[in-house]
């Protein structure tokens, strides 16, 4: 069965790069430029995997998550932050929210894809 | 309607302030211009150098191939796919060839077999002969003993030769029936052997005709397959010409970086120029920076960013995963 990421991210290359990466793993993939947008997609869509930035205009990747969790068919979906921040104040901030991990841009595609793997149940 | 926000001008010296606190900012400003500019250009060199590696394999492997349907110069692989095709349609030719040869052999030897059956035949027709001779004498001895009692006694010596004829009668008949059947012994092995030949003979040269055309039709297949390759290469040949011009376009593109590095290091100079000219203005503005670097670092997201302020410390690296 195809498997359905969601990609949110401003950045239309960066966007497009994790595009790429997961469709060739065999991804069918939803984008969005922010968290607003993001929720808007994810309605009615059956998600099985979040990669998300932080740093967003509209709506943060902190609040999308925060936003996610409270969806009672999104509780337990993966949700990866990739994103410029190193902090590890920030990576605590996002593990408080909800996320499943934290990856610091630029990603290698074949770590991103075996991260995926292991969070995927 | 638009109201006009009435502002008052700064005093002199607020004036001084206000550009001295700009300086600590300026100094950020123009070495994260510098740092943007260097990073975007090692990145462009790592990507062109990708490219040119991607152009020069994808040029090897075709050429590679090409090599290797042609024959190369190098004497242990001089053979092509093409001269190999030949050499096995020859060596083919010259198995079906022996193959031809023996069934020769064996025509022939099915000719001698004939000409030996004949010669048994007129064994056959000699030894019935022999058994007419045979016959005759001891009939003949018969009557010469006959003849040597009507003789008497002067006639005792012609009973001793009536008796041997007699013996040797018996003798020849005896040696006849064992060329008979020695005879018969070799005519049956001969037919027997006969008509084994003339059934391989037979079966050989459906086997030749049936092999020929097998042979015939996967040389065919062979020879069309390596037509096919040779054209599949020359497509990939033009490809790979095609990607090597698109990666020139790519390449190309890329210089973009060149430009933009050109006008960092212009606005760079101008800003290095004007910290200058408000340093020698400001000289005399004691100013805390600590609290405007710290509002600077704080809109900062990424650790190279913070590094440039000396804050990066502890930080996550780039590309590092982590699962909580």
């Amino acid at each position: 069965m195809v498997k359905t990421a969601l990609i949110v991210d401003d950045s239309t290359t960066m966007r497009q790069m994790v595009a790429f990466t997961l469709r060739e793993a065999g991804f069918e993939v939803v984008e969005a430029e922010h968290g607003q947008d993001a929720l808007d997609k994810i309605a009615g869509r059956r998600i099985n995997v979040v990669i998300t930035d932080l740093n967003m205009p509209v709506m943060d990747g902190f609040t999308f998550i925060k936003n996610v969790r409270a969806m009672a068919a999104l509780k337990f979906v993966p949700i990866l932050m990739l994103t410029t921040e190193s902090q590890l104040s920030k990576k605590e901030q996002g593990k408080a929210a909800g996320a499943t991990g934290w990856i610091v841009k630029p990603f290698d595609p074949e770590k991103l894809l075996q991260t995926i793997a292991k969070v995927l149940p | 309607m638009h109201q006009q926000v009435k502002i008052d001008p700064l005093s002199s010296e607020d004036f001084k302030s206000h550009v001295a606190q700009a300086l600590p900012v300026l100094d950020v400003m123009g070495t994260q211009l510098k740092e943007t500019a260097s990073q975007i250009e090692h990145a462009v060199i790592e990507v062109c150098g990708k490219f040119q590696s991607m152009a020069d394999r994808s040029r090897a492997g075709v050429s590679g191939a090409a090599e290797l349907l042609s024959g190369s110069s190098d004497s242990r692989t001089a053979s092509s796919v093409e001269s190999l095709i030949a050499e096995a349609a020859r060596t083919i030719e010259t198995l079906l060839g022996h193959t031809q040869d023996s069934a020769a052999v064996s025509t022939s030897a099915i000719e001698r077999i004939k000409r030996v059956q004949e010669a048994t035949d007129h064994i056959a027709k000699s030894l019935a002969q022999l058994d007419d001779i045979t016959i005759g004498n001891r009939l003949l001895a018969v009557n010469a003993r006959i003849q040597a009692v009507y003789a008497g006694d002067k006639a005792a010596g012609f009973g001793g030769v009536a008796n041997e004829i007699g013996v040797q009668a018996k003798r020849s008949a005896e040696i006849v029936e064992l060329i008979r059947s020695v005879s018969s012994e070799l005519r049956h092995i001969a037919s027997s052997a006969l008509s084994d030949l003339q059934s391989m003979v037979v079966e050989d040269q459906k086997a030749y005709h049936k092999s020929k055309i097998e042979v015939d039709r996967v040389l065919e297949d062979f020879r069309f397959m390596h037509n096919s390759t040779r054209e599949f290469i020359s497509k990939m040949q033009e490809e790979s010409r095609s990607v090597a011009k698109e990666i020139a376009g790519a390449v190309r593109s890329l210089q973009f970086q060149d430009r933009i590095n050109q006008r960092i290091g212009h606005v760079v100079a101008e800003l290095d120029r004007i910290k200058a000219d408000f340093r020698i203005h400001c000289a005399d503005v004691t100013l805390d920076a600590k609290p405007i670097l710290e509002h600077l670092s704080n809109s900062y997201t990424m650790h190279e960013e913070r590094n440039v302020l000396g804050g990066a410390q502890g930080e996550v690296a780039s590309g590092e995963v982590e699962l909580f």
